[in-house]
């Protein structure tokens, strides 16, 4: 059936205007309880949570495991991302690291028994373990669920500098504008000209609460949060990260 | 006449009651790095004024001094050597010890893979609850030495299988069940046999747990003692309604002592409410079943009394739940309302000194000063008649809620032995105190002065408050140390310069450490305070309390003022200075020093997200407005 013209006409004025509304959020959950039961995003949003699921600290004398002690609570149709965030300790290495991929894997054998949908590494890599972090990036790649998506955090400099990313095997890459270390003025300076150089880095963004995104920028926000997380913090977030695009890109799901 | 009386004045002083010093005022300087020597000094030396956040084990040993137990030089070493102050590290060594005595015991079982062995159990809502800590481990390849230097290679085979079972329950709850004995084997294996299949219901949550440690308990086995701790800790660790089912299990005990014990416990456990689950879990098992042997009861009471440590907010009534605070009136009618709690409480002053307990710790939880002092001195009055526990943990909460810690800061800071040194509490509080605060400290405790003095003085160069810095700069600018010389300088500048040379005198010579720490620099005290610090809290540890505000205290407008960091404020006033006096000489030594103190605080570990913004800020602002200068040149990196 053809539209009539003055309906296309309409249509095409108003739907930038709906296009602004449309809002692509996941909430970091980190220490503490969360409880997000009941939240209803509006329509357009599409809201998930990315937990931290266990921490990872590379000792020199092995891996040392803390899971998850605080509890999370979710409707059990939330989108959910298992996130592992690792650490370094005084006096480890690359070749540490490197023997250390097994033990690190096997650390992440119960994650992969989690009810999510996908799991996101954090891990802030010194220049010098880039290559075994990419090799342990492969690793997770061929041992996680198969349906699972696959994310990493990164700093503004790996989006800006250089491309040692492109060879990464995740679906998609979150630079991470908040925090001290994270180049967050540098890479903020580079969304400022134009989209971020590693193309990787340009299908979501991590922030902090109240920290509002570029303008005009079109990707999921990831926000993390400075405190435990309800519904009524979540709707805040939401709507400091209103944006507004006419090329919306959607990161997998 | 007189004589009589003079008989009677001696007879009196020879009679009077000693005091009962509950906790002894025992500071001591503790290095930072080292806490196995506030530990040894815990066991061997006078008791300290405990942090609440300390390590549960650390109470048990508290408790056990103040009931009069002596530790022998054997047991310091044991539990010196215990590395249960780092949990992580201990429960890698547990299993390794484990896995390296079962390689050694079997040739058909090679090295477990420790790696492998999860301890820990899916808990719901995406937890992680530890099942198996080291103690598990260690008892394990004890018993299996023990084992293999008496029975034969098939019952060491036998065991060896039931215990692998037991391990593989720590993390799956369908794991398969330990074989039941088999007929005519000898007594030990039996005995063995009916522990470890004791265990595996315990760690799979099967209901016969409970009966099976009883079973254990009534019989001569070896693992009596501990089948009736893990019984206890059992129902301890499940449902609020423990009273009843307690009093069951020490019944079938028949152990008159422990009917004793129970009703000095129903005491307690009425005064502490519920929560002993936490504490009960991390718990050194090989502490309680050393007890065990002696004392059952003042092991409960041992369990009971870190319950009312351990938990920042406790309700044995449903009615009551968050934290929230009913007033005292509310809390006794409805305790009174629970049958349960008036038919064993025994006396409505029972009744009344619980809810000032309960209340008193409720404000602290929710930081009340006032109400908690109310509550806390009330509950000391109540003590008075009581037992001699609930006297210590009145004076306790005196201390903690601020009512007297003044003067239990001073007493500590008298001892012969302190050299001006103060606990981890007295830095906790004089973190958080105003400058009136300090100044009386000052006044009566004149080792500490100088310190306080220079803490003053910082204090009033971070918020501006220039005609009191100014004071403090002259009486510190006696000294003739650098600090000190830095303040002769600005104090005989022109007005215009004064200020910032007294910001500079901050910066550069760091005179409390600012960048270290954020209280009274790091010798002094224990470092055990962990959780909260200034606001920012840390995840709990397994084998950390939750954190329990040390002292609670009428909120200093100058604290509230000031930030999380010391580093963060003076960066704030660095850079504010440098943004009204742009033209003045001491801009680029300002901006250097204080990035200079960001990097010594990265290095403690001393920042805060927004430390990195000011170092970043400040790094930025010398280079592009004195890039050519010397100290821009001295200057090349920030610090997060």
């Amino acid at each position: 059936m053809r539209l009539p013209t003055s309906l296309a006409i309409v249509l095409f004025v108003v739907a930038p205007a709906l296009a602004q509304e449309s809002r692509d959020v996941t909430l970091w959950l980190w220490h503490g309880s969360h409880d997000l039961r009941g939240f209803a995003p509006a329509n357009g949003e599409h809201v998930s949570v990315a937990y931290l699921s266990r921490t990872l600290i590379i000792e020199v004398d092995g891996v040392h495991v803390t899971p998850r002690r605080d509890p999370i609570f979710l409707d059990s149709d939330m989108v959910r991302t298992a996130v592992v965030h690792m650490e370094i300790g005084r006096g480890v290495d690359a070749s540490i690291l490197r023997r250390e991929r097994a033990a690190i894997l096997r650390a992440l054998t119960p994650v992969f028994s989690e009810e999510a949908h996908g799991i996101q590494f954090d891990f802030d890599a010194p220049r010098s373990m880039r290559r075994e972090y990419e090799t342990l990036l492969q690793e997770i790649a061929e041992a996680k669920p198969e349906r699972w998506t696959f994310s990493m955090t990164a700093l503004g400099s790996w989006c800006t500098e250089s491309d040692w990313l492109a060879a990464t095997p995740v679906d998609f890459v979150v630079p991470m504008l908040f925090g001290p270390g994270h180049d967050r003025h540098e890479t903020l300076a580079a969304l400022e000209r134009g989209p971020l150089r590693q193309p990787r880095c340009r299908d979501a963004l991590g922030l902090r609460e109240h920290q509002r995104p570029p303008a005009h920028y079109a990707a999921t926000f990831f926000v993390f949060g400075q405190g435990s997380w309800n519904n009524a913090r979540a709707r805040a977030a939401l709507e400091s990260v209103a944006y507004s695009s006419s090329s919306r890109v959607t990161p997998p799901r | 006449m007189l004589r009589p009386i003079l008989l009677l004045t001696l007879l009196c002083v020879a009679l009077r009651p000693q005091p009962v010093e509950a906790c002894g005022y025992s500071p001591w300087s503790e290095d930072s790095e080292s806490p196995q020597s506030a530990l040894r000094a815990l066991m061997l030396e006078r008791l300290p004024l405990l942090s609440p956040s300390w390590h549960s084990e650390y109470w048990v040993i508290a408790w056990a001094r103040l009931e009069g137990k002596e530790f022998s030089q054997e047991e310091v070493d044991s539990l010196m050597a215990q590395s249960w102050l780092e949990p992580s590290a201990s429960l890698a060594a547990s299993l390794e010890e484990w896995s390296q005595t079962r390689a050694r015991s079997s040739r058909e079982t090679g090295v477990v893979d420790t790696g492998a062995v999860e301890v820990r159990r899916r808990g719901p809502n995406y937890t992680y609850i530890l099942m198996c800590g080291p103690d598990g481990f260690r008892v394990a390849a004890e018993t299996l030495r023990a084992r293999r230097q008496t029975q034969s290679r098939h019952e060491v085979r036998r065991w060896l299988t039931a215990q692998d079972r037991v391990f593989a329950a720590c993390a799956e709850p369908n794991a398969p069940e330990p074989d039941e004995a088999l007929p005519g084997v000898s007594e030990v294996e039996a005995h063995d046999r009916a522990y470890q299949r004791a265990v595996w219901a315990d760690h799979t949550g099967h209901a016969e747990a409970f009966a099976r440690y009883q079973a254990i308990a009534r019989s001569s086995s070896p693992w009596a003692d501990l089948a009736r701790y893990r019984s206890v800790r059992l129902r301890l660790a499940g449902s609020p309604e423990q009273t009843q089912i307690l009093a069951e299990a020490i019944r079938q005990t028949s152990d008159a002592k422990a009917l004793r014990g129970l009703r000095q416990l129903q005491d307690r456990y009425q005064l502490f409410p519920q929560g002993p689950a936490t504490s009960v879990r991390t718990l050194s098992a090989r502490l309680l079943a050393e007890d065990l042997g002696a004392d059952l009861p003042r092991t409960l009471r041992d369990i009971v009394h870190f319950a009312k440590r351990m938990d920042a907010c406790t309700t044995v009534v449903s009615s009551l739940v968050d934290c929230e605070t009913p007033s005292e009136d509310q809390l006794l009618a409805t305790m009174r309302r629970a049958p349960e709690n008036v038919r064993w409480a025994g006396s409505s002053s029972l009744l009344a000194l619980n809810a000032a307990f309960h209340s008193a710790r409720a404000s602290l939880a929710a930081g009340r000063r006032s109400a908690a002092q109310r509550y806390a001195r009330r509950a000391h009055r109540l003590a008075s008649s009581s037992t001699r526990a609930s006297q210590n943990a009145a004076h306790a909460m005196m201390v903690m809620s601020g009512a007297s810690a003044l003067n239990h800061l001073l007493r500590a800071s008298e001892s012969p032995e302190s050299r001006g040194v103060l606990h981890a509490d007295g830095r906790a509080w004089l973190a958080g105190g105003t400058v009136r605060e300090w100044q009386e400290l000052a006044r009566r405790s004149p080792e500490l002065a100088a310190t306080i003095d220079a803490h003053i003085l910082v204090r009033s160069v971070l918020l501006g408050a220039w005609g009191r810095a100014l004071r403090y700069a002259r009486r510190l600018s006696n000294g003739d140390s650098a600090f000190g010389r830095s303040l002769q300088v600005a104090l005989a500048s022109p007005a215009a310069e004064r200020r910032g040379l007294l910001l500079l005198a901050v910066a550069h010579h760091d005179p409390t450490e600012l960048s270290i720490t954020d209280a009274f620099g790091s010798h002094w005290g224990t470092t055990q305070v962990a959780g909260c610090d200034l606001g920012e809290c840390m995840d709990a540890h397994p084998h950390q309390t939750a954190y329990a505000p040390t002292f609670v205290r009428s909120p200093s407008t100058e604290r509230r003022r000031l930030g999380a960091r010391r580093i963060d404020d003076l960066g704030e006033a660095v850079l504010a200075h440098v943004a009204r006096h742009p033209g003045s000489s001491l801009n680029e030594e300002l901006l250097h020093h204080f990035v200079r103190l960001t990097r010594r605080a990265s290095i403690h570990g001393r920042t805060s997200p927004r430390t990195g913004e000011l170092s970043h800020a400040a790094f930025d602002h010398l280079h592009a407005n004195y890039e050519n200068g010397a100290w821009a040149q001295r200057t090349r990196h920030w610090f997060r």
